[in-house]
């Protein structure tokens, strides 16, 4: 009986069964040939019972005719080692990964945490406010009035252009603006008027800034004229249009007006020796 | 759940912990002390920072260059 021996050499695959057979997702015409003639092995039998086992070597391997025929899978070994997919040997076992000593990195104690953690949210808090204070302060001084328009909107008036006793008339804002250089005997005068008997009851002190500059709107607070300078009976102003007299502070003392002149804002420019108005 | 606030000694105690008591136990306090804060850093920051733009241009300021321009005691306009 002669006997011939045939090798079928299957390609390697990811995976072996214990009888050594390759199994792979993809090796569907062994499947097929596995599953005991059925087809495609896609069926219900490829996870049941009936047919034969898949592990163990088909029938048709070994096949036996006249002569002796003997065909047997092997399937090429793929290393030394089977690989090995679970984690049940003592390889796997084995620690893989060594985490460090972090202990010397631990808060002290858990307030020192807290502690910085309020810190840093004060500090952030702090300069939020800050940077939205300037903001808010940026747009609003933004639709305020620019500072050419402010400067145009004052009027300086040398100091030393106007001698003891003598009245000046400069125009601001279009409107008249008396500035009077007072004498003594005239800053007395208006100290020495009981404001008790006043119709608008005003200390001269609280009219000007420094006794001997007296600065007021020239608009008579009756109608709107214009009063006329060292007239009247009070030797301050007097109004032609309706008679209003103005003492020498500019308080009304008789006659329609109900008020006292007005005193603009002004500042002493020291340096300069100028009167700003404005 | 508060951990204890007072410290075995006192006098060890360290700086965020007395920043931690001082500030931060009251709300109204912490608040208050971040508005305060703000205020106090807005014009100490631009204090610095003026201070900083004036000595960087010294020189080609008009206080400075004033002097040359404008005689004190004469008439002008």
């Amino acid at each position: 009986m002669a006997l011939s021996l045939t090798r079928i050499n299957l390609a390697p695959s990811s995976r072996a069964l214990a009888s050594g057979l390759p199994v792979s997702a993809v090796n569907h015409a062994l499947k097929g040939i596995q599953a005991g003639g059925h087809g495609s092995g896609h069926a219900a039998d490829e996870h049941g019972h009936n047919g034969p086992r898949k592990d163990a070597i088909p029938s048709w391997v070994a096949r036996q005719s006249g002569s002796m025929h003997v065909s047997r899978a092997v399937p090429r070994s793929t290393g030394i080692y089977q690989p090995r997919y679970f984690s049940t040997s003592a390889r796997s076992l084995r620690e893989t990964t060594s985490i460090p000593d972090f202990t010397p990195y631990l808060a002290k104690s858990p307030n020192t945490n807290r502690s910085l953690q309020y810190f840093m949210v004060g500090s952030m808090g702090l300069l939020a406010a800050s940077g939205a204070k300037s903001t808010v302060s940026d747009i609003l001084s933004n639709m305020a009035a620019s500072a050419d328009v402010l400067a145009l909107a004052k009027v300086e008036v040398e100091m030393s252009a106007i001698p003891e006793g003598k009245n000046l008339i400069v125009k601001w804002r279009g409107k008249p603006v008396f500035i009077r250089h007072r004498t003594a005997d005239e800053i007395e005068e208006a100290n020495k008027v009981d404001i008790k008997t006043l119709r608008d009851p005003q200390a001269d002190d609280d009219r000007v800034q420094r006794p001997e500059w007296l600065v007021m709107l020239g608009v008579c607070t009756h109608l709107g004229c214009v009063p006329l300078g060292q007239a009247g009976d009070y030797g301050g102003w007097f109004c032609p249009c309706h008679g209003s007299h103005y003492d020498i502070s500019g308080r009304i003392r008789r006659g329609p007006a109900p008020l006292n002149l007005e005193v603009p804002a002004y500042t002493f420019n020291d340096d300069e020796e100028k009167l700003v108005i404005g | 759940m508060n951990t204890p606030l007072e410290h075995p000694d006192p006098s060890k105690l360290p700086k965020l912990q007395l920043f931690y008591n001082t500030f931060v136990r009251r709300n109204s306090v912490f608040v208050s002390s971040i508005f305060l804060g703000a205020f106090a850093f807005s014009i100490t920051f631009d204090l610095a920072t003026t201070a900083f733009w004036e000595r960087h241009n010294r020189g080609k300021l008009w206080k400075d260059i004033r002097d040359k321009y404008v005689k004190t005691g004469e008439e002008e306009d």
